[in-house]
């Protein structure tokens, strides 16, 4: 993670102004969203369907101690080997190991979120194994050396013109072009020489299935395929939460990751990896090593409230939906993460006193959880994490509250529930902020009050309270009646 | 080292309480309408594959299967394919038809390594020719199961992809399709559902075909 919660704001800002950006995020979102919406009245009951994917998901993790062991017994049945990662660091030295034990001068990868967790990339260039992202967006953000802007489209913020750019400089094409198919075909030439010699392919997976000990991925291109088919070895990690019972349960979620990602029924190539290659088969890995990723999510496992965090199938449905996103798109979010799904994950991950950027920036609204196809309940979460914070939970590194902030709190507290002091502190603010109103808005506020406006801005209040009104209008009303029934004696 | 962290996560995750309900879905409507609606399997299977940018060649049934072949490589201009070895492209006797008319196709069978098969497939090979385990009346796919008969890279490394398959092989649902491969201690070590060639938005939300794989699906139904 290397943007703290400073350089949220700067960054949001920056995306804010940025012309390129902002004309992709009004087009974007609203297009997956409504590509989504459509393609769920395929289901007679879309919202049954949902609660069904909540089902799967819930009942996964329910079990997920005893679908693991069965899925590493399934999958070392079948030729695979297994390794437990207990962090990133384990991850990648493991990674390293093997390329350096069979000499590999560089590797494919499929696009994949968690490898970006684990700065796969980085821990084998710097053992000198070089590094070939195979996604198109990938491989433009990895000549950018920019973060992902979109989970579907890491790249798709990027003008035409910047692509061209810097093909030519590094080479991937000649002449300057503007046609997207024809850039793409120059990366399929260029990757395709990578393909034809690879040796090691490293991938990400959508779904493991326990009762087979397959490996399902999900993609459009064809690089996945061609990184998992090419090599003689293939590495495929996995976080443990991605584990379904079986392969019932996993062509349901797939409907709905399909459709829930691009508003696709399926994506051009599904495939579903058992074991590496049967000797008399010509090609296809002779080695396939599955990783089974922790990096704190036991913990979060154990949690009971955060657990429904580990149902994600990472479709991307909470992202196109979030008001937070659509004004400033991936990069704020700064990891491999971004939108509510990020900002549900991360957290939980790496600690809340590193992220409180990410809980902080919701407004509550719900539209994720609507959109979720397994039901994750994200303000709910995310209310939770600022709870924790607030009380310096120890098991996710809460920062607490300042002296000054808790003061305050607890005034408040007491304020709200003595209702004669409210009255006093209502009278008063309503006259002391008059004189800071400009145009009927109050933007700024004296001294205990100022921190509070550097985030909001308030309506100018009424000059009586409700309950003045109230009872002056109920005097006058009963008046009113008074005098009417004084009339007709 | 592996094994103690193993033992360690099962020691951290076994026994924790959970208290979510389980909510299977049991009945027909969670799924999509096609899944129980199949009116004919046949048809939805060409409407979705060619919503997919598929192509779909039917043998009719007065053209002889080596006219048809003729047909296709000539309207998409093919001169050189290789073709798997699988049981349902066997049984069509396609490849032999094909070489009657002299088309220019090798089989997978005639490469001894490796190394060699794969530079035919990435330099040489113009299409792949394959047949399909079932097709997917449900979403339009293809159903590919990978063995020493059939290669993965056929339908995946030539411009091309031209695929095989009998009507009596379309099944309503990937479940029906499944069903019938996985289970009987043969589960193969890969197998792919295709649904259309490969493509991407990657750039600026321009949709483009063949980006890795094929930029041309074609589906002979016979």
């Amino acid at each position: 993670m290397k943007i703290t919660p400073e350089q949220f704001r700067e960054i949001s800002a920056e995306e804010m102004a940025d012309k390129d950006t902002q004309s992709l995020l009004k087009r974007l979102p609203e297009t997956l969203v409504t590509l989504r919406k459509t393609s769920f009245n395929d289901y007679s009951d879309p919202d049954a369907a949902r609660r069904a994917g909540a089902g799967i998901r819930a009942g996964a993790l329910e079990k997920l101690p005893h679908l693991l062991e069965t899925f590493e017994k399934k999958a070392i049945e079948k030729g695979a080997t297994v390794f437990w990662a207990k962090d990133a660091q384990a991850a990648n030295q493991h990674i390293v190991r093997i390329a350096e034990e069979n000499n590999i001068s560089y590797i494919t990868k499929g696009k994949s979120m968690v490898t970006e967790e684990l700065g796969l990339n980085d821990a084998l260039m710097a053992n000198d194994i070089d590094v070939f992202e195979s996604d198109l967006g990938e491989f433009i953000t990895q000549l950018l050396e920019s973060p992902p802007f979109h989970i579907l489209g890491p790249a798709l913020n990027i003008p035409v013109a910047r692509i061209s750019d810097i093909f030519l400089q590094k080479g991937i094409i000649d002449t300057p072009e503007k046609d997207p198919a024809k850039l793409g075909l120059a990366v399929r030439r260029f990757l395709r020489a990578k393909f034809q010699h690879l040796q090691m392919g490293v991938t990400g997976v959508n779904m493991a299935i326990a009762e087979t000990g397959s490996l399902m991925n999900v993609e459009n291109e064809g690089n996945i395929r061609m990184s998992k088919s090419c090599p003689r070895i293939q590495v495929v990690v996995m976080s443990l939460e991605k584990i379904v019972p079986t392969i019932t349960d996993a062509l349901f979620l797939l409907r709905l990751l399909c459709r829930s990602a691009g508003g696709q029924d399926l994506g051009s190539y599904v495939s579903f990896d058992t074991g590496p290659k049967k000797q008399d088969e010509i090609d296809g890995p002779e080695q396939l090593h599955i990783v089974i990723l922790d990096n704190g999510r036991s913990r979060i496992y154990r949690d009971p409230v955060l657990r429904e965090v580990l149902r994600c199938i990472r479709c991307g449905a909470c992202i196109n939906i979030c008001p937070v996103y659509r004004k400033i798109g991936g990069y704020p979010y700064g990891w491999a993460y971004s939108g509510p799904m990020g900002q549900i994950l991360t957290p939980s991950l790496l600690g809340l006193d590193r992220t409180r950027h990410l809980y902080g920036a919701c407004t509550l609204c719900g539209k994720c959880k609507d959109a979720c196809p397994v039901g994750i309940d994200h303000p709910k979460l995310i209310l939770n994490y600022r709870h924790r914070n607030a009380l310096a939970d120890k098991t996710l590194n809460g920062a607490g509250v300042s002296w000054k902030q808790n003061a305050v709190d607890l005034a408040c507290a007491h304020i709200a529930a003595h209702p004669w002091l409210w009255n006093i502190v209502g009278a008063s603010l309503r006259k002391g902020l008059k004189p800071y109103a400009h145009e009927n808005v109050i933007r700024k506020g004296p001294a205990p009050l100022s921190d509070w406006f550097k985030y909001r801005d308030l309506p100018l209040p009424p000059s009586a309270s409700f309950h003045s009104q109230w009872d002056r209008m109920q005097t006058s009303h009963s008046a009113k009646i008074r005098q009417t029934k004084g009339l007709q004696k | 080292m592996t094994t103690s962290y193993r033992d360690e996560l099962m020691r951290n995750l076994i026994g924790t309480p959970s208290k979510t309900s389980i909510m299977k879905p049991q009945d027909g409507f969670v799924y999509p309408k096609s899944w129980y609606e199949n009116t004919s399997l046949e048809s939805s299977f060409c409407e979705k594959l060619t919503a997919h940018s598929g192509i779909v060649y039917r043998q009719n049934p007065a053209e002889d299967l080596g006219d048809l072949i003729d047909r296709i490589f000539e309207d998409h201009g093919i001169s050189r394919a290789i073709a798997s070895c699988d049981t349902v492209l066997l049984e069509s006797g396609i490849v032999d038809y094909a070489r009657q008319r002299g088309l220019e196709i090798r089989t997978q069978e005639e490469f001894e390594h490796r190394r060699s098969f794969t530079e035919a497939m990435f330099d040489e090979a113009q299409a792949g020719f394959t047949g399909a385990n079932f097709g997917i009346a449900e979403t339009g796919s293809l159903v590919l199961a990978f063995n020493k008969a059939h290669a993965r890279l056929i339908s995946l490394a030539p411009a091309i992809h031209i695929a095989v398959l009998p009507k009596d092989r379309i099944v309503a649902t990937c479940e029906a399709a499944m069903k019938q491969i996985y289970g009987f201690g043969k589960d193969p070590s890969q197998l792919v559902f295709i649904t259309g060639p490969s493509s991407t938005a990657d750039i600026e939300m321009v949709f483009f075909k063949g980006m890795h794989g094929p930029r041309k699906l074609i589906v002979l139904l016979i």
